[in-house]
C-alpha cells in the first residue's frame, strides 16, 4: 500500500487527485444543483482553444487555458441573462469553436506538441511539481470565494428571481460562480482532461446531493468521494500495470469509478428510500 | 535665468509640437457633439446590472468632456434614471478619454499608446462599476441633488439642442465650430497652458535618467503617480505632454499610463461634490476602482510591452530650435491665436474663477451654491428625500407594456397608500403577474412612471418582500427551511457579512407566525404544497418590509388554510402595505380594504367596492369601455 508513495511522481499525482477534488466538490455542487452542466462543459472544451493558444505563443498551457475558460464563462454568464432560451445553442457553439481553435493552434505553432493528449485525456501521473502548487492556488482561491460569498451563492443558486428581489447583484454573482467553475476545470484538466471534466464535476456531487440535506454537507460529501474515486483510481491503474502488466489510463479508470459509485448510491437509495419524510 | 530658459524652450516645444493634434482633436470633438443627441445618452445608460455599467463606459470614451464638466453631467443623467454604477463607469472613461486627449497621445507616445490609453480606461470603469454594484452601502434617499460647481461644458445637456429638431448642415457644421473653439476650447486652454509649462518644467529641471533612482518601472513609481494624481486637476488633453515628459525621463509606460487615467478622471473638488451627491460607499468604490484599474493597467502595460518587445518612446523634443516642420508652426501659430482669442474673451477670468472656488470648495468641505449652468436646479429636490409615510407605497402613471407585439398592460394608473390592503382581481393571462414584477423591477415597462416606496423599482429592489405563484426552485435542492427563510434576509449592504444571531432569530419568528417552526430543520423537498407556500411567505415576511407583494397565495392552500392566511394578512396591513393578486374574488373581498380588477386595464375603486359593472369589465370585454377608471390625479409627466 505504501510502496508506489516512494516514487516523486506517484506522490505528486496524488497531491493532485485530492486537490482535484476540492475543486470538483464545491464546485461540483453548484454546477449539478444549478444545473450547469453543459455550461460547464462548454467551458471546459473552450479551455483547449487556450491550452493550443499556449502552445502557439510559447506560454505554459495552463496559463492560456484559465485565461480562454474564464473568457469564455464571462460571455456565456453575459449572455445567459440576455437568451435563456438560445443558450443551448450558445454553448454548443463555445464547446465546438472551443475545440477548433485549440486544434488549430496547435497546427500552427512550431515543432510537435506531443502531449496534445495528455490535455485531452488528462495524464495525473505526468503531472510537473509546478501545477500542483497552481492547483493549490487555484483551490485556495475557490474556497476563498465559497466562505466569502456563500449565502448569496446559495439564494442565486437556489431561486434567482427572489435574489434579485432581494437586491442582491445576480448578474455579477452569476458571473463570479461560473469564473468558479472555469477555474475548477482548469484544476481538472491535467487529472482527467478536457473530455472527461464534466464527469468529474457532476458525478460525485450528484451522489452527495442523495445524501445531503444541506449545502454545506453536499460539498464535503462530494470532495471526499471525488478523492476516495481519484485515490482508487490511482492504485487500481498502478497495481493493474505492476501485477497483470496491464496498461490503463489513470484519468478514465476514476470516472469508471465515480460511475460505478454512482450507480450503487440510486441502488441504496431505493432500498432505504428518501429520508427525512 | 538659464533654467527659466530651459523651461520655456522645453514648453515651446512641447506645444508646437502638440499644436496639430490638439486642433485635429478639438474638430473632432465639435463633430461628435453635434452628432450625438440626448436621448440616445438616456436610452443606453438606463437600465441596471454590468450591461448598463459597460455600456455606460463604452459611451463614455469617445465624450469629449473634462472632470469637471462630467460631474454635472452624469447627476443630471442619474437623474433621468441611469443606476449609480452606469453613472460611476460614465464617470471614469468620460474624463479619462476623448477624441482630443487620443489623437494627442498618438501624437506624442505613438500609436501604441493611443490604443491603450482608451482601453485601460474602459478597464478602470468597468473595474469601479463592479465594485459599486458589489458594495452599493445603504439606500440612498433617491435623486441626487445637481450640485454646485457645474463648471464647465456639457455636450449633452447644452442649450443649442433647443434649437430646430432638424437642422441644416450648414448650422451643424456652425454648432460644431462653436463647440470645438469655443465651448471646449474656453476649458481646457488655462489648463493645456498649465500642462505644457508643467511638461517644460519636468523636462528641463528632472534629473535625466530617473530609472536611475528607481523609478524606472514597478509598483513604486505608480503609486506616487496616483497619490500625487488622484488629487490634482488636470484635463486629460493636458495630462498627454506631462506623461510624454515622464516618459522620456526614464519612467515606465506604464506609470505614465497610471497619471493619464488618475489624473484627468479625479480631482479633490470633484470627489466633494461626488460624495454629496452619491454617498460615502459609492465614493469609497469610485476611488478603490480607479486606483485598482490604473495600476493594473500600469503594471498589464509594462508587462506586455516586454512580452512582445515593444517600448514606447516619448516623441516630445528636447528644444523648440530643433526641426519641427512648417505644420507644426503654423498649427502652432493658429492654436495659440485661438488661445490668446479665447483668453481676451474671459476665459483665463472664468478658468481662475474655477480654480478658486475649487480650492475653496476643497478647503471648507462645502460646495458653494450658484446657478448651474447645466439646468436651473429643482428647489424641491434637495428636500425630497421624504419622511417615510408621506409618499404612497406605490405610484403608477400612464404604463404600457406589450411583449412580442401583444399587449399585456395598456394605460395603468394605481394609487397605494401605505398601509392598506389591496386585492388585485383579474383573470388569468390579465397581466397580474407582470404588474407585480413592473413594481418588483423585474420587468421593465414601455412607457408610463412607476414609483415604489417612493424610489424606482430597481432602486425599492430589497425593500419589497414578494411571494411568487410558482416558484422557480427545484425541491431536491439540499436546503433546509431554515434556510430558505433566512434568504429574506439578504440583501444589498449584507454582502460578506455572515448572518447573526437576531437574523436566525427573526427567521424563526415568521416561521413560528406562519405555524410551521417545527419544520425548520426539513428539507425543502419534504414539504406538502401548503407548507412550502407558508415558508415563502415566512421567507417574505422575514425581510421586514414595508411592502409585501403576493401573486395568487391561496392558490395551492386548502379553504381553512386560505382562511387564516387572509386573517394574518389583514392584520400585517395594519403596519405594512400588502397587495396580492388572484384570479377570482371569491373569499378575498371580505378581508382586504380595496379592490381593483385588471385585465389589460385596470378597474379601481378608492371605496374597495367592486360593482357589477367593473366585473363585467374585467371578465367580459377585455378591452371595453373604461367607466369606473379613476386615473390618478394628472401630474407632469416626467420621461418623453
Amino acid at each position: 500500500m505504501l510502496e508506489p508513495l516512494e516514487f516523486a511522481f506517484f506522490q505528486r499525482a496524488l497531491l493532485a487527485g485530492l486537490l482535484a477534488s476540492v475543486a470538483c466538490g464545491i464546485v461540483g455542487s453548484y454546477v449539478v444543483v444549478k444545473r450547469m452542466a453543459s455550461m460547464s462543459g462548454g467551458i471546459s472544451h473552450a479551455a483547449f482553444g487556450g491550452v493550443g493558444l499556449g502552445y502557439l505563443l510559447g506560454i505554459d498551457p495552463m496559463i492560456g487555458a484559465t485565461g480562454f475558460a474564464l473568457a469564455c464563462s464571462a460571455g456565456i454568464g453575459l449572455a445567459y441573462r440576455r437568451l435563456r432560451s438560445g443558450m443551448d445553442t450558445l454553448i454548443a457553439m463555445v464547446w465546438a469553436v472551443g475545440m477548433a481553435l485549440g486544434i488549430l493552434f496547435v497546427s500552427l505553432s512550431p515543432g510537435y506538441a506531443p502531449d496534445l493528449m495528455s490535455y485531452l485525456f488528462g495524464s495525473i501521473l505526468f503531472v510537473p511539481a509546478r501545477y500542483v502548487g497552481f492547483a493549490a492556488g487555484l483551490d485556495l482561491l475557490i474556497v476563498l470565494t465559497v466562505v466569502l460569498l456563500f449565502k448569496e451563492f446559495q439564494a442565486v443558486a437556489f431561486d434567482e428571481e427572489h435574489a434579485e428581489v432581494s437586491g442582491l447583484p445576480v448578474g455579477l454573482l452569476l458571473l463570479a460562480l461560473l469564473a468558479l467553475v472555469s477555474l475548477a476545470v482548469v484544476v481538472l484538466i491535467r487529472v482527467v482532461g478536457v473530455i472527461l471534466v464534466i464527469a468529474l464535476l457532476t458525478m460525485p456531487p450528484a451522489i452527495a446531493r442523495h445524501w445531503s440535506r444541506t449545502l454545506p454537507q453536499m460539498m464535503a460529501l462530494s470532495s471526499v468521494l471525488g478523492a476516495v474515486c481519484a485515490v482508487a483510481g490511482l492504485y487500481g491503474s498502478y497495481w493493474l500495470s505492476e501485477l497483470a502488466d496491464l496498461n490503463v489510463p489513470t484519468g478514465p479508470l476514476i470516472i469508471l469509478l465515480a460511475a460505478l459509485l454512482y450507480g450503487a448510491s440510486v441502488a441504496a437509495r431505493t432500498v432505504v428510500g428518501r429520508r427525512d419524510g | 535665468m538659464q533654467i527659466l530658459w530651459k523651461i520655456l524652450d522645453a514648453s515651446l516645444a512641447t506645444f508646437l509640437l502638440a499644436a496639430p493634434w490638439i486642433l485635429l482633436g478639438l474638430i473632432a470633438a465639435g463633430v461628435l457633439h453635434v452628432a450625438i443627441a440626448r436621448e440616445r445618452v438616456e436610452r443606453w445608460m438606463g437600465g441596471r446590472g454590468m450591461g448598463s455599467v459597460v455600456r455606460a463606459a463604452l459611451f463614455g470614451v469617445p465624450l469629449p468632456v473634462c472632470s469637471c464638466g462630467v460631474v454635472p453631467l452624469s447627476i443630471a443623467l442619474r437623474k433621468q434614471g441611469a443606476s449609480r454604477p452606469a453613472s460611476m463607469s460614465f464617470l471614469i472613461t468620460t474624463p479619462e478619454s476623448g477624441p482630443d486627449s487620443i489623437l494627442l497621445t498618438w501624437g506624442l507616445l505613438g500609436p501604441v499608446m493611443a490604443l491603450v490609453r482608451p482601453v485601460a480606461s474602459f478597464l478602470t470603469a468597468v473595474t469601479a462599476g463592479a465594485l459599486a454594484i458589489l458594495f452599493p452601502g445603504r439606500a440612498d434617499a433617491g435623486v441626487p441633488v445637481l450640485p454646485a460647481g457645474a463648471c464647465c461644458a456639457d455636450p449633452c445637456c447644452g442649450a443649442d439642442h433647443d434649437a430646430p429638431a432638424t437642422p441644416t448642415l450648414r448650422t451643424r457644421a456652425r454648432r460644431a465650430a462653436q463647440f470645438s473653439f469655443v465651448t471646449l476650447l474656453d476649458d481646457i486652454a488655462f489648463w493645456l497652458v498649465i500642462g505644457v509649462l508643467l511638461t517644460g518644467v519636468i523636462a528641463a529641471t528632472f534629473p535625466p535618467d530617473l530609472a536611475v533612482w528607481g523609478l524606472g518601472g514597478g509598483l513604486l513609481p505608480m503609486l506616487l503617480i496616483l497619490v500625487a494624481a488622484v488629487p490634482m486637476y488636470i484635463c486629460a488633453s493636458a495630462s498627454t505632454p506631462v506623461a510624454a515628459a515622464l516618459v522620456a525621463k526614464g519612467i515606465s509606460p506604464g506609470a505614465a499610463l497610471v497619471f493619464l487615467l488618475a489624473g484627468p478622471a479625479t480631482n479633490a473638488a470633484s470627489v466633494l461634490v461626488l460624495t454629496r451627491n452619491f454617498g460615502r460607499a459609492f465614493i469609497r468604490s469610485y476611488l478603490l476602482g480607479i486606483s485598482i484599474g490604473a495600476v493594473g493597467s500600469g503594471l498589464l502595460l509594462d508587462a506586455l510591452l516586454v512580452r512582445f518587445g515593444l517600448d514606447i518612446v516619448s516623441r516630445l523634443p528636447a528644444s523648440a530650435s530643433e526641426e519641427l516642420g512648417v505644420l507644426h508652426v503654423s498649427t502652432g501659430l493658429a492654436l495659440a491665436a485661438l488661445i490668446g482669442w479665447r483668453f481676451s474673451r474671459g476665459a483665463l477670468r472664468e478658468s481662475l474663477r474655477e480654480l478658486r472656488d475649487q480650492f475653496l470648495m476643497a478647503g471648507t468641505g462645502h460646495a458653494h451654491e450658484h446657478a448651474s449652468t447645466v439646468e436651473p436646479a429643482d428647489p424641491g429636490a434637495a428636500a425630497r428625500p421624504a419622511p417615510a409615510d408621506a409618499t404612497p407605497a406605490i405610484e403608477i402613471h400612464d404604463l404600457w407594456l406589450s411583449r412580442e407585439g401583444r399587449p399585456i398592460l395598456e394605460g395603468i394608473n394605481l394609487t397605494v397608500r401605505r398601509e392598506s390592503f389591496l386585492g388585485i382581481i383579474g383573470p388569468n393571462g390579465g397581466g397580474k403577474t407582470m404588474l407585480l414584477k413592473v413594481i418588483l423591477g423585474l420587468e421593465r415597462a414601455d412607457r408610463g412612471t412607476v414609483r415604489v416606496l417612493g424610489r424606482s423599482p430597481d432602486e425599492a429592489q430589497g425593500s419589497v418582500a414578494y411571494v411568487p405563484q410558482f416558484s422557480g426552485f427545484d425541491p431536491s435542492f439540499p436546503i433546509r427551511v431554515i434556510d430558505v427563510t433566512l434568504m429574506g434576509r439578504l440583501g444589498r449592504g449584507r454582502l460578506l457579512r455572515p448572518f447573526r444571531r437576531a437574523d436566525r432569530e427573526r427567521a424563526r419568528q415568521s416561521l413560528e407566525r406562519l405555524d410551521v417552526g417545527h419544520l425548520a430543520g426539513r428539507q425543502i423537498g419534504t414539504l406538502s404544497g401548503g407548507q412550502l407556500q407558508r415558508v415563502l411567505i415566512a421567507r417574505a415576511l422575514t425581510m421586514e418590509s414595508r411592502l409585501l407583494l403576493l401573486d395568487e397565495p391561496v392558490a395551492s392552500l386548502d379553504q381553512q388554510i386560505g382562511g387564516q392566511l387572509y386573517e394574518l394578512l389583514a392584520e400585517l396591513s395594519s403596519s405594512m402595505t400588502v397587495v396580492l393578486v388572484d384570479h377570482d374574488i371569491g373569499v378575498l373581498s371580505r378581508y382586504v380594504k380595496s379592490v381593483a380588477c385588471l385585465n389589460r386595464r385596470l378597474h379601481y375603486h378608492e371605496s374597495g367596492r367592486v360593482s357589477r359593472e367593473m366585473l363585467e369589465e374585467t371578465y367580459g370585454h377585455p378591452v371595453g369601455v373604461v367607466s369606473h377608471d379613476h386615473p390618478a390625479p394628472p401630474r407632469d409627466r416626467q420621461r418623453r
